[in-house]
């Protein structure tokens, strides 16, 4: 077997230098062969993602080499990269990341089109991949008619789009009931032994390393030991007792963290990839930091504004003066009404017959704001309804988009598709700390529609 | 399966957009041909020339942009066609250069330029919005399978 990709003596650091430097990788030093399939196992917070990251070159690591196909990546242009990104490799997402204004079809052509393949030749394959995948029915449907298991096929298809000899996925089925994460795994397995691809899979769960060949332990950012095997005997020789001390660490930490912060943190890094699309992974990472910082109120929202305004180098994010205004008046709205929902809870906690209706009506105009159109008054009432209903829990985090899209004259509200989407994400962001009963978890909701 | 086992076989990519000799390089190097085939580029004819009459950089195989612009010229005009066709004919009456393939790679599809560059001794046409990544490396092993 012919070593496909080299990891040697890799450190990565985030914000390195200063006070809240993340030393993510450590001293990795790793090969991974040809047509292996293999798994970087670990709980939340170990590197795993960053190691991926690394591999694809997403994010820039300060030492080390990482070779594909004996060429060093770490020299390669802003123009390779971006080139050795779509051809080289394809990545399935936890959250799908599919454009939300795009059919299944072109979601899956589109990387296709980046190459310089004509559209009616992309299509033509897109089409084939689809079919492959069992969603040929699907191909002019939008993400958001799809479920989750229909949306994460979407993302494999479109993984494959540029026929890549590696493929990475990163948590794939972390948004999946049972079944659909089933079929995921088995179109995994078949690109790995019937197109002889090189899988590389990133999990917390030990379940999902069923068909895993090489599985790359790590903790604290270091790959701390490999386990390779012939297919399928990995995962069973996968000791319980070692799965259930890393889902005791994780219940540990979350409990260290405590579970609000958690939660805050969640919604940070949601926030943060929302606002900051675009950005480098170390402004992401910073901006995440400061977002922290208001939550738990350690700055105030002028400190907030002038430390994402600031230069980079100078400790802070550097986002034009007016794109760091609007962003701290977003984050502010979200502090604010936040407190709105608190206070909605305290009343249902009381008296879970009395109508909130009233209290709705007085977010309503923050969730709205943006929004071009004129709602009518039956459009309102319906509105409140279905935010009311959210919060009581009726209605699940998924579901809103759809309620909020649909006609009218169907019992919905009635506006366009990317309003209600932009409505969905904010409510959903407000309810973040709240209602962690709900089903499926909001903030997961939130970064889907992304 | 590599087409050669000790030489690796030269392959010049003539194209002035600097995306598309990245691409084309680097599809050889992500799916593990490095081995079997050496990338060299140009961005212009004049570029092209000076590698193919040096020994250590004469190539077996050109994959050239048809439409390809010279410096101040206009992309896909007459004149600019004409004068990339007429590269072919040089190479391919030169004795010394005859046996390299010309392979006719653009955006252009119209029959009368595949005529002309057939009628000139080109070996193959492809048009690039066509091709899938990984069928420029099918081509490149179907044109080099007698160096098998």
């Amino acid at each position: 077997m012919n070593t496909i990709i080299k990891i040697e003596n890799v450190n990565l650091w985030y914000d390195k230098g200063k006070p809240i430097e993340v030393h993510a990788l450590k001293n990795i030093d790793i090969s991974i062969e040809k047509g292996d399939y293999a798994a970087f196992f670990g709980p939340s917070g170990c590197g795993k993602t960053s190691m991926l990251y690394a591999i694809s070159g997403i994010d820039r690591f300060q030492e080390g080499k990482v070779l594909i196909n004996d060429r060093d990546i770490s020299g390669l242009t802003n123009q390779e990269l971006a080139i050795f990104r779509q051809t080289g490799i394809g990545i399935v997402f936890q959250q799908f990341n599919l454009v939300p204004s795009l059919s299944v079809l072109k979601n899956v052509a589109l990387p296709m089109l980046f190459v310089g393949v004509s559209s009616v030749k992309a299509e033509i394959e897109a089409q084939k991949l689809i079919k492959r995948l069992g969603l040929e029915k699907y191909a002019d449907r939008y993400p958001y008619e799809l479920s989750g298991g229909q949306q994460q096929r979407v993302g494999i298809a479109r993984a494959l789009a540029n026929n890549p000899p590696i493929i990475i996925a990163d948590e794939p089925l972390g948004n999946l009931d049972s079944v659909s994460a089933k079929i995921v795994l088995e179109f995994l397995k078949e690109l790995n032994e019937k197109d002889g691809r090189t899988v590389i899979m990133v999990t917390h769960e030990a379940w999902s390393l069923r068909d895993v060949k090489t599985i790359f332990y790590m903790k604290d950012g270091a790959v701390t030991s490999i386990e390779k095997s012939e297919k399928g005997s990995v995962a069973s020789s996968l000791s319980k007792k070692l799965y259930e001390q890393l889902s005791i660490k994780d219940e540990a930490l979350g409990e260290a963290l405590g579970k609000g912060s958690q939660e805050e943190r969640l919604s940070a890094r949601v926030l943060a990839n929302f606002l900051l699309r675009g950005y480098s992974m170390d402004e992401i990472k910073r901006f995440e930091s400061f977002v922290n910082d208001r939550f738990d109120s350690k700055i105030d929202n002028k400190e907030f504004r002038e430390l994402i305004n600031k230069p980079f180098k100078e400790g802070g994010v550097g986002l034009w003066k007016k794109k760091a205004e609007k962003v701290t008046i977003y984050l502010e709205g979200i502090i604010d009404k936040r407190k709105d929902v608190e206070h909605i809870f305290s009343i249902i906690e009381k008296n879970p017959e009395l109508s909130i209706l009233d209290e709705v009506a007085g977010i309503r105009n923050w969730l709205i704001e943006g929004y071009t159109g004129k709602l009518s008054p039956q459009q309102i009432t319906s509105f409140d309804q279905v935010v009311s209903d959210r919060i009581r829990g009726f209605i699940p985090a998924n579901k809103i988009v759809e309620i909020l899209d649909l006609s009218t004259n169907k019992f919905g509200v009635g506006l366009s598709f990317r309003a209600a989407q932009l409505i969905a994400e904010k409510l959903e962001l407000i309810l973040n700390e709240n209602n962690s009963e709900s089903e499926p978890s909001p903030s997961n909701t939130f970064e889907k529609t992304l | 399966m590599n087409v050669a086992q000790h030489k690796k076989i030269k392959i010049l990519l003539i194209d002035s957009d600097d995306m598309v000799r990245i691409y084309f390089r680097d599809i050889f190097w992500v799916h593990g041909r490095s081995d079997t085939y050496e990338i060299t580029m140009a961005s212009s004819i004049e570029e092209a020339e000076k590698k193919i009459i040096d020994k250590e950089t004469k190539p077996d195989t050109i994959f050239l942009d048809v439409m390809m612009t010279s410096p101040g010229g206009r992309s896909g005009n007459d004149e600019q066609i004409k004068k990339n066709l007429s590269f072919v004919e040089r190479i391919k009456k030169d004795k010394d250069m005859s046996s390299i393939k010309i392979i006719i790679f653009s955006n252009k599809k119209e029959e009368s330029i595949k005529e002309e560059a057939s009628k000139l001794g080109a070996d193959g046409f492809l048009v690039k919005g066509e091709l899938m990544p990984k069928d420029i490396i099918d081509f490149t092993d179907k044109i080099h399978e007698h160096n098998n």
